[in-house]
This record gives structure tokens, C-alpha cells and sequence, in this order.
């Protein structure tokens, strides 16, 4: 979904970065407090993310901090429903994705028992 | 009377979201599928109570889940494989398996239990993480309304492409309702199929708060304060720091 957003837009984005850490905006704006507010979020730190919404609301607007946590948590509940479910990892948009996000690390990869 | 309440916060909430969490908070307090309502609730409480639960710091932090023994801290209102299903997806969702998932059914669960008790966790684990996100303390859970429930399990699931059963869209019967309004249909939205309400259910509140799934597949026009590009960003980074493979 990432990949098909930005090239959409004619624009370039690393995919590792999501795996790895955004230390940079590269073609999406705030892209880098972004991904630290899903960290964030993620970890639960309710202490950090007072000052990252903060920032947020500062830099991008009070309506747009409601989508960037919407969107964080919505996904905590998809990743939950994909994982316990063992639906196929890979579709016709995922295909070559995994090698680019480098997620052959992960625990599931290993174990080969998602869907096909 | 609203069952959820932001009044204390002055970020502008659209509308739809508001709808969609009240909906959301009703439809958990109402007799399900295979769950009635105060089951239903019982499943709430312990997603909530798994947060805390020092036997899934324990498995979370083992080299493999399966390398400590013990028992999670549950309110003690569920089956063991109820517990067992809750804690694990809440806490460690990544290191599920397909024996995992096949242990617990054999425990005596139903695979549509199971489907709905997934549902339940996704729609508290949205509410509750966007409550968080806001600085905000947890709503209060709704109370139980009464009812049995009909126990429907779409004719045209089946146990193939999945863990669990799900409605391939050319398997899917006017009995479940409009399953897949959309010819696009990525596993991700059947994963919940085989028990429709379930699956209307969840994603009713993710149109809120992600897209409507008419335009999940539609890459060139932005739908909300923040561009596709930037919503990818915080949902794939969610993902990844939960090493999902999705």
C-alpha cells in the first residue's frame, strides 16, 4: 500500500526505512515524525507522546494528529486480525515487497505457515 | 445516552469517527454470532486485563513463546482457551502459528468463537490504542444486553487459502449480507468472512479510521487531513514494529 501511494504521486520512498527506522522525510512530508509517533503509539509511552502531539498539531494540524492516530490505531487491530488468522502473505501488490522491507528477520517468516 | 464520550477533548474528532466508535461500543454489548452479550464483554475486559498480565512479559520476552511455562493473569471469567487466545493475539501477535491456532481449537473452542473473539480484540485494541493516542483514559466498557445468539457460520466458508474458514467472494451466499461490496477483495478483508458479522463489524469501524473500502485500492486521490502516502507510513510502521509479515 506504502509503495503504490507514493509511486501514485510520482515519488520515492526506501521501503527498508520501515523496517529499519525513517530517518528521513525522503518524498512523503513528516514522514520521520510519523513513524516516531507509531513508535510511540506502538510502545505505549504516554509520556513521549504528549510532546509528539504536540509537534504534530503544531506542524500539520489538529485535524490532521485525528487521522495520524487513527490510522495508528486501526492498525493495531488489522495487524492482530492478519496474524491470528494466517490469512496468505503475499497478493499480487505484495510480490517483491518483502525482499525490499527486509523482513526475513521476523518470527513468522521463519516459520512458513501463513497461508497461499 | 452516548455510550462513548470525548466531551473532555478539544481536537476536532470527525463526526464519522464518533458515529463509528458508538456503533462500535453498542455492537460489543449486543448478543453476536456465536457470543452473547455478556461473553462478549467478558472478552473485552480481558484484552484490556492481558495488557497487564506478567506471564505474556514472560512469553513476550522468551526466545520462543513456547520456551516458559506458566499461565497468563486472567479475570478468570473465560475458558483457558479463550484466556489463552486473548492474551497471546493482544500481546504477541507475530509469533502465532498455525499448531498454536490449531491447540486452542482443539481445547473445545469453535472456529467461529474464535473468529468473533479475534473481532472483539481488534475493535477494543482500535478504540482503546486512538484513546491513548489522544492522552485520554479508557472508555468505560458498555453494559451486556441480552439475547442468544444465532450462531450462523457462512455456508460458503471454507477452511483452504487460511488458518481459520474464511468466504472466498465467489463463495459467498445472500444469507451473509453484502460480504465484499467491492470486486478488489484482499485477504485481509476476508479473514473475518466466515462469520459476516464479525467482519462488518470490524470493518465498519476501520472505514473511520483508515478508508472506506470502496477506495482501500484507490492510490491517487487523498481522502483525509493527511496525505495516502503519510497514512502508509504510520500504518506500515505499526505493522513492522509488530514484525507482522502483512
Amino acid at each position: 500500500m506504502l509503495r503504490e501511494s507514493v509511486q501514485s504521486n510520482d515519488g520515492n520512498f526506501q521501503l527498508n526505512s520501515i523496517t529499519e527506522g525513517v530517518v528521513d522525510d525522503q518524498d512523503i512530508p513528516y514522514a520521520g515524525l510519523l513513524a516516531e509517533f507509531a513508535e510511540t503509539v506502538v510502545a505505549r509511552d504516554k509520556y513521549k507522546i504528549k510532546n509528539l502531539s504536540g509537534s504534530i498539531i503544531d506542524q500539520m494540524g489538529a485535524g490532521a494528529f485525528i487521522d495520524v492516530a487513527a490510522t495508528a490505531a486501526g492498525f493495531h487491530g488489522v495487524v492482530r486480525i492478519a496474524d491470528a488468522t494466517g490469512i496468505p502473505v503475499v497478493n499480487d501488490m505484495s510480490l517483491g515487497v518483502s525482499s525490499e522491507l527486509n523482513v526475513d528477520h521476523f518470527y513468522a517468516s521463519g516459520l512458513g505457515d501463513r497461508g497461499t | 445516552m452516548a455510550l462513548i464520550e470525548y466531551g473532555g477533548c478539544d481536537l476536532p474528532i470527525r463526526e464519522d469517527l464518533l458515529q463509528s466508535h458508538e456503533r462500535c461500543w453498542n455492537r460489543l454489548s449486543e448478543t453476536g454470532s456465536w457470543l452473547d452479550g455478556s461473553q462478549r464483554i467478558d472478552v473485552a475486559a480481558e484484552v484490556r486485563n492481558a495488557r497487564t498480565c506478567s506471564f505474556c512479559v514472560e512469553q513476550k520476552e522468551a526466545i520462543s513463546p513456547n520456551a516458559v511455562t506458566g499461565s497468563h493473569n486472567s479475570l478468570g471469567k473465560l475458558k483457558d482457551a479463550e484466556v489463552e487466545i486473548i492474551h497471546r493475539i493482544v500481546s504477541d501477535p507475530a509469533r502465532l502459528s498455525k499448531n498454536w491456532y490449531k491447540d486452542v481449537i482443539s481445547m473445545g473452542l469453535k472456529e467461529e468463537e474464535y473468529i468473533e473473539i479475534i473481532g472483539i480484540i481488534a475493535m477494543v485494541m482500535v478504540i482503546d490504542t486512538f484513546t491513548f493516542a489522544l492522552g485520554l483514559t479508557n472508555h468505560n466498557l458498555p453494559k451486556p444486553k441480552s439475547g442468544k445468539p444465532l450462531n450462523y457460520r457462512s455456508p460458503g466458508a471454507k477452511t483452504k487459502a487460511a488458518w481459520v474458514p474464511i468466504v472466498e467472494p465467489e463463495d459467498a451466499t445472500p444469507s451473509d449480507g453484502e460480504l465484499y461490496p467491492n470486486p478488489k477483495v484482499g485477504y485481509i478483508l476476508r479473514a473475518l468472512s466466515a462469520v459476516p458479522t464479525t467482519k462488518f463489524h470490524f470493518w465498519d469501524l476501520m472505514h473511520a479510521h483508515y478508508l472506506p473500502e470502496p477506495i482501500i485500492y484507490q492510490f491517487d486521490r487523498d481522502y483525509r487531513a493527511i496525505s495516502r502516502s503519510q497514512m502508509e507510513v504510520v500504518a506500515s510502521r505499526v505493522s513492522a514494529l509488530h514484525q507482522c509479515l502483512y
